[in-house]
């Protein structure tokens, strides 16, 4: 049987991540994204032009090319990427964010987050970050492990 | 003359930014290593303008030398570029490096024209 056993301490602090990332995406209206989405609309705002493609985004968001391809399908879907022919290689497919996308992008609710981090001193934004990569890290580890 | 501190394990990669940015007018420097990247930027000090850092370094945490850069008095701008790498994504390290006070990220490939407009932006 596995031991659940973990401290109130631990189970506060994931309490604590947990509410948050559900409190970011509560108001930003009915556009029905889901988290995945909005950092795949992200990935093709900041992306290199050759590497506006699936594989450009699966490897980004570090999975294969399964989840991104449905990410791109339902961004398509829903007229927020534009498939276009890659200008060098006739087998690739890039992807445009439209103007609907730009639109919604200006009303990202990681914005929201940003901006309430941004008056936060340096040195713990630093700390808050280190700790967010151990975190994530960890966790990563510890499904890698039960994965086996 | 901008003097650019290049930190990749790839030689092919270094070579090939270092010719872009020579010919763009930068002074190039090349790191195959943090602890390499580090000992440059100690000779160099005042005189660094720019580290363009590659995330996945063999053996070390590119991580560290971008705050190390980041964490003086005389802050250097840093370009982050990966292509991505074990234990981490691509998304997850471009953020952290952002957090620690990259200027700007780049995801690999890229051109020399994306790389140089980047530089561009950042007032260098």
């Amino acid at each position: 049987m596995k031991d659940l056993t973990v401290s109130r301490r631990a189970m506060g602090v994931a309490s604590l991540l947990e509410q948050l990332n559900r409190r970011i995406y509560a108001n930003e209206g009915p556009t029905g994204l889901k988290p995945a989405q909005w950092a795949a609309l992200r990935f093709f705002l900041m992306a290199g032009k050759d590497t506006r493609t699936v594989s450009g985004l699966a490897r980004f968001m570090g999975t294969t090319t399964g989840p991104a391809s449905r990410s791109v399908k339902a961004l398509v879907g829903r007229k927020l990427l534009d498939a276009k022919a890659h200008p060098t290689d006739k087998r690739s497919t890039v992807f445009e964010l439209t103007d609907k996308a730009r639109f919604l992008l200006e009303n990202d609710p990681i914005i929201d987050l940003a901006l309430s981090v941004s008056n936060m001193e340096v040195g713990k934004l630093e700390q808050l970050a280190e700790c967010l990569v151990e975190i994530g890290t960890l966790l990563e580890t510890r499904r890698q492990g039960s994965d086996e | 003359m901008k003097n650019v501190l290049l930190v990749d394990d790839d030689a092919n990669v270094t070579e090939g930014l270092s010719e872009i940015l020579q010919r763009s007018g930068y002074d190039v420097t090349t790191a195959t290593s943090v602890s390499e990247a580090q000992t440059c930027v100690d000779v160099m000090e005042q005189r660094l303008d720019l580290c363009i850092v590659d995330l996945w370094l063999d053996e070390s945490n590119g991580l560290d030398l971008v705050k190390a850069l980041n964490s003086t008095d005389k802050p250097t701008p840093t370009i982050v570029i990966s292509g991505g790498g074990p234990g981490r994504t691509l998304e997850q390290v471009m953020a952290a490096a952002n957090a620690l006070g990259a200027e700007a990220t780049l995801q690999k490939p890229f051109t020399g024209e994306e790389l140089l407009a980047v530089i561009d932006a950042l007032g260098n």
